[in-house]
């Protein structure tokens, strides 16, 4: 098996929009929660989500901007810093040994919204002549490979919530099999639309808005949690062969070690302590790794009751008393949870913890509960903190479960 | 206006072209429509002169053709009212 390591990273995220403004952000413990600033907000119940400070007309020609969805403007825009920041130069037009592999839950939910509303509320017969190509949720991978004429392989995982951890993760086995060389892959989501909010409202997993302070109401693993705050954004990593990396002489941030994909099949939605379990344990024996020495975990931590409390029992099952020392912070508190993009925005804020020997708080953390006993690294990050391996767990519905772990790249 | 400047205004407006390339003899192509594009300006067009340009189109290579295909379809579906179904 070759070794994989990541050397670009692209971030737009309610916490700014390159990775360095965004772990900045994290570290400083700032929500970027808030009332949405939207026109369909009033006919909401619930009216806060993670909205993305992102303009497509400053990044898009015209006539570009109208046949791409906001998920995949926001994706190109991640991809594109990954590139530049990986140092990458395409020959132009055909790299069979680079793929994409992108995760997104809800697709081009912006025109399927804005489509509905054309044909069932203004009654009109005709949609857009880019419906289609606009709401396909294979539209923001096909995109990226357009863009940089890689003609490997260029997937679109859809497994919910951790579909971009699913889609990082096939990547990195698809390069350490020797497959492919490299690949670009993250996840985008753009689901702040007024059908999207709605469903999520009706399925009453959304956090109820705090009445003090709208930033604060995404609360993981504290007793008064409510539920999670949906938002919007895109990260993408290039991940690449280590000696790819190494002819190319550019840093590293991290190696890519360790990653498992397994399935519940205990309930459509409701968290499963076994199933989580199984995907903690089989990305530790993916990565040859024992228990301890992990030193930092991004939780799932949506801050539903549900989640919270299992995720928790499942670390300790399979981390014993080493569970208690780990660093355990859910970072949705903070960015909202971004559905698709969720995996591998948390994926980085992992890698960027490995960067700054830095680990970003879980705010709202106020109130403890007794099911949820482990250092969440409640309200305030922790500076100058020895962390060499990383893991990032994402728990979705269907039970699709997937887990990475990286580890710093010691030549 | 005539329909060949309201044509040109169209393209100016959502494919970006530069009016001084909207001659008449111009073919879609040398002026970058793709066929994306193409199906992006019968969209804009059918909004334009309220006509519904139908599935079977005719072969459009200049903006000539286009006119005429638009001057055709609008006297096609635009039938004046017989004069029985007139008001007083």
């Amino acid at each position: 098996m070759r070794r994989v390591v990541i050397t670009g990273l692209g971030v737009i995220s309610p916490l700014g929009n390159d990775p360095q403004e965004f772990f900045k952000n994290l570290l400083a413990g700032r929500s970027g929660i808030g009332r949405l600033q939207t026109p369909f907000a009033e006919k909401l119940s619930i009216r806060i989500g993670a909205q993305v400070h992102f303009d497509g007309a400053l990044f898009f020609p015209p006539g570009r901007l109208k046949i791409l969805d906001r998920v995949s403007q926001l994706a190109l825009s991640a991809a594109a810093q990954a590139v530049t920041d990986a140092g990458l130069v395409f020959q132009g037009g055909d790299d069979p040994r680079c793929g994409v592999y992108l995760g997104t839950g809800m697709g081009g939910a912006e025109t399927t919204d804005a489509g509905y509303a054309i044909l069932y509320r203004e009654g009109s017969e005709r949609l857009q002549p880019f419906t289609v190509v606009m709401t396909m949720n294979n539209a923001p991978a096909a995109w990226i490979a357009l863009e940089y004429g890689l003609t490997g392989p260029c997937l679109t995982y859809s497994t919910a919530c951790s579909s971009s951890a699913v889609a990082v993760g096939e990547a990195y086995r698809q390069i350490a099999l020797g497959r492919i060389d490299a690949a670009l892959a993250g996840g985008a989501e753009a689901p702040l639309t007024y059908g999207t909010m709605k469903a999520w409202e009706a399925l009453r997993t959304l956090a109820l808005e705090d009445p003090e302070n709208p930033a604060a109401s995404c609360k993981p693993f504290s007793k008064n949690r409510t539920g999670l705050v949906l938002g919007e954004g895109a990260a993408i990593v290039v991940l690449e062969d280590l000696e790819r990396a190494r002819s190319r002489g550019v840093p590293t941030y991290a190696e890519l070690v360790g990653y498992s994909q397994t399935t519940d099949v205990a309930h459509i939605t409701r968290p499963s302590l076994a199933g989580q379990a199984h995907a903690l344990r089989s990305a530790l024996e993916d990565s040859k790794m024992g228990p301890e020495e992990i030193d930092y975990i991004n939780a799932h931590g949506t801050a539903t009751l549900q989640n919270d409390s299992v995720e928790t029992a499942a670390i300790k099952e399979v981390f014993g008393r080493h569970g208690y020392q780990i660093p355990i912070s859910s970072t949705k508190s903070m960015h909202g949870h971004l559905l698709g993009a969720a995996g591998a925005m948390e994926l980085i804020v992992a890698i960027m913890s490995l960067k700054h020997q830095a680990v970003p708080p879980t705010i709202n953390l106020t109130h403890p509960d007794p099911e949820c006993d482990l250092d969440y690294v409640a309200n305030s990050a922790r500076t100058n903190v020895a962390v060499a391996t990383v893991m990032s767990n994402s728990f979705a519905f269907g039970g699709t479960n997937a887990v990475l772990i990286a580890r710093k790249y010691e030549g | 206006m005539t329909t060949l400047e309201r044509l040109q205004a169209l393209l100016v407006k959502h494919n970006q072209v530069t009016h001084g390339d909207l001659v008449p003899a111009a073919s879609l192509e040398a002026l970058g429509l793709d066929s994306m594009d193409t199906i992006d300006l019968l969209f804009n067009i059918e909004d334009e002169f309220n006509i519904t340009v139908p599935r079977d189109q005719a072969p459009l290579k200049t903006l000539q053709d286009v006119v005429d295909y638009i001057d055709r379809l609008v006297s096609e579906q635009h039938v004046q009212p017989a004069i029985e179904e007139r008001g007083p």
